[in-house]
């Protein structure tokens, strides 16, 4: 029975139904062990149909809401023939064949019974710190298939009619290098679902099924038609781009967008046979991006749902780099394979915005990824442990403003954080001068940071080295915008940082602790205590001419340390006074024009 | 029907077909079926062009511009390798 829906009711119980979504993610990062979950943002919770079709995918990753949603129809394939779907039953599912993006995110999903009916389910993931692969932290570079790289589970019930199985969950903790830390994600991600199931069981009580029903109905048309409609108003076409995920090799990635009427297919076809290298994507997995960059784009005001399936179609031709088959490894994927396709279908959707005239001001530079490391070894304290290192990115500009400095959905750790349980000492970390992509509008600036190691009991950690091996990474300009400075992992060997901390000096400038640099590809090596480890992370890209920027603006960017006196003259051809740093005018136009005449001869 | 094709770029139709025309000073490029990028004057510079941090890319790839035939505005920039252009691959 479907009941009708006024108004007011949906707009009050669609954003109930978003608001147990965050109150998931927060359980998830209160009770959750690792930094991953409860700093990084790596996590996602939503809510799901009672066949697994995405009701509300919250605001976290919406690839990996879109792919939980295939973890539930496995689920429900698997346990409805064989071991039963129960009330407060919990499934646990990270098969990247089956609906995971790689091993180390954990989908677990849960039924939502009401008056034991099935009236839907919650899914959560989160990145736990180990699984068994043979790199430690799961990301492994020297992977050349899937048996290498930890434990693969095609569903298991892990919550059986609310009670834990502790055989099963002991089993699982020991398979990694962190049983503890790994515990305590599993268990993050069990409260968070339990949290789901409370929550919607209060809202059934209180409303009754049946108007739930026809609210969560309703959501999904309305996400559907409004896009449908956004769609339908961009001319049709057809828009090309290729890219790269690049290390010391090289897999070339291809797509073409065919937009007709309010039908987006995304075809991948002319793409690289898979990889021997763990950079290969699933075929749900490059769908999760492509759903992401739709509702990114054109849906970033609509609940995030199953309607914006609808327009969506995939080519992925079996075999390649965007669609896996057993036994090609996965691991590195999520910050390799899928940087790519994230960026290829975001390129192509950019393309087909900017011939609208009513959505072209939507149109914004974007990025191609970044370096990420993992660290392990024993710590200040004699235990052995495993974590990650990354840095908050600059976000692309767009047709009417700057991007972002330094921030992103996935947040950063805290230093002190990491000084007091790792044993690294950071040098220095800020914000990068001379990173954003110039333009009309400059790119948000990244981050830069330079660690070595300290009160290390075996005097040294290993760092695995992994993300966008590639120089050509970073945030990429569009329409005239110039791309941002690449985001790097360099490794100092042999350098002078001991006098500097002995002496309680800090180096101003990276090259002032000497030593022997080397840009690091997929690795895994031992940091040791006279090295010094240098991350760069991603910049946006700018957008427009740098020339047609305003003259006040880039120097305020030269006050605000985003760039330097060198390239406000010879970038943006900005002739600034040497006192007073304000804008020479009639200089800045004569330079200008000399810059265009020379550039463009 | 005339609709934008990118920043200073439009699609433009007349009764010889679409075209697509540099929206700063109408100079027809070439028509819509056809790679505009081709028509454009093309610069190859050092990627250190676009700021004092790229220097790690000297040697591998190149800052690519594209300008408007017509009256110099710039449609593109961007990051290529250096040995795919071949004899053209050298910065200026």
């Amino acid at each position: 029975m479907t009941i009708s829906v006024d108004p007011i009711t949906f707009e009050i119980l669609s954003h109930r139904l978003h608001q147990i979504t965050l109150e998931m993610g927060t359980t998830l990062e209160r009770v959750g062990g690792t930094v991953n979950t409860t700093q990084l943002h790596d996590y996602m919770a939503a809510l799901y149909l009672p066949n697994g079709d995405v009701l509300s995918a919250g605001e976290c990753m919406a690839r990996h809401a879109a792919c939980a949603g295939f973890a539930v129809k496995r689920i429900i394939e698997r346990f409805e023939k064989d071991g039963g779907i129960y009330p407060h039953d919990i499934f646990l599912l990270n098969d990247p064949y089956l609906a995971a993006i790689h091993q180390s995110d954990i989908y677990m999903v849960s039924p939502i019974h009401y008056r034991d009916q099935l009236m839907g389910w919650s899914a959560t993931f989160v990145h736990v710190m180990d699984i068994g692969a043979m790199s430690p932290g799961g990301n492994s570079p020297g992977a050349t298939e899937i048996c290498q790289e930890g434990l693969r589970i095609p569903g298991l019930k892990l919550v059986e009619r609310g009670r834990l199985r502790q055989d099963v969950f002991d089993t699982l903790i020991n398979m990694t290098r962190q049983p503890v830390m790994v515990g305590l994600d599993l268990k993050c991600e069990i409260a968070a679902n339990n949290v789901a199931k409370a929550r919607m069981q209060e809202m059934f009580e209180q409303y009754g099924p049946e108007l739930i029903k026809s609210v969560s109905s309703e959501m999904i048309r309305y996400s559907e038609s409004i896009l449908n409609k956004r769609i339908q108003e961009i001319p049709d076409g057809l828009w090309k781009d290729r890219g790269a995920i690049e290390t010391d090799e090289r897999w070339n990635v291809v797509l073409t967008l065919r937009k007709k009427g309010d039908r987006l297919i995304f075809d991948f076809t002319g793409s690289d046979l898979q990889a021997k290298r763990g950079i290969n994507l699933p075929y749900h997995a490059t769908f999760g991006a492509c759903f992401e960059a739709v509702v990114t784009t054109l849906g970033y005001d609509l609940p995030r749902n199953q309607g914006a399936f609808g327009p969506i179609e995939i080519v992925a031709p079996e075999g390649t780099v965007v669609n896996v088959q057993y036994p090609a490894p996965v691991s590195l994927n999520t910050t390799s394979g899928m940087k790519t396709v994230q960026y290829l279908s975001s390129s192509v959707l950019m393309q087909m915005l900017a011939t609208s005239e009513k959505w072209k001001k939507e149109v914004m530079a974007l990025s191609l990824g970044f370096r990420v490391a993992r660290h392990a070894g024993v710590n200040q304290y004699g235990r052995y442990y495993v974590s990650t290192l990354l840095d908050l990115c600059g976000a692309g500009a767009t047709s009417y403003q700057d991007g972002m400095n330094t921030g992103g959905y996935l947040t950063a750790h805290n230093v002190e954080w990491i000084e007091s349980n790792f044993p690294f000492l950071y040098l220095f970390r800020r914000q990068l001068k001379d990173g954003g992509g110039a333009g009309k509008f400059i790119g948000g600036a990244g981050a830069e940071a330079a660690l070595t190691v300290h009160d290390a009991p075996e005097g040294k950690v290993k760092i695995i080295a992994f993300g966008v091996a590639g120089l050509r990474n970073s945030g990429q300009g569009i329409f005239g915008g110039y791309p941002a400075a690449p985001s790097l992992l360099v490794l100092l060997e042999d350098t002078k940082v001991r006098d500097f901390v002995e002496t309680r000096k800090y180096p101003e400038d990276l090259a002032d602790v000497g030593g022997q640099r080397r840009l690091l590809p997929y690795c895994e090596f031992d940091l040791r205590i006279d090295d010094v480890l240098y991350i760069r992370s991603a910049s946006g890209g700018g957008y427009g001419d740098p020339l047609e920027r305003d003259p006040e603006l880039v120097a305020e960017d030269l006050r605000n340390r985003l760039i330097s006196r060198e390239t406000a003259e010879d970038v943006y051809g900005v002739v600034l006074d040497d006192r007073s740093l304000v804008p020479d005018l009639a200089a800045t136009q004569g330079l200008r024009k000399r810059l265009r005449e020379k550039s463009s001869a | 029907m005339n609709h934008p094709l990118r920043e200073n770029l439009e699609v433009y139709t007349d009764g010889l077909g679409a075209w697509i025309r540099c929206t700063k000073c109408s100079q027809v490029l070439c028509r819509l079926e056809e790679n505009w990028r081709n028509i454009c004057r093309r610069t190859l510079l050092p990627p250190t062009k676009a700021g004092p941090l790229m220097k790690d890319l000297v040697g591998h790839f190149l800052l690519e511009q594209l300008y408007c035939p017509g009256c110099g505005a710039l449609l593109n920039t961007e990051i290529v390798e250096e040995k795919k252009n071949g004899e053209e691959g050298q910065a200026k």
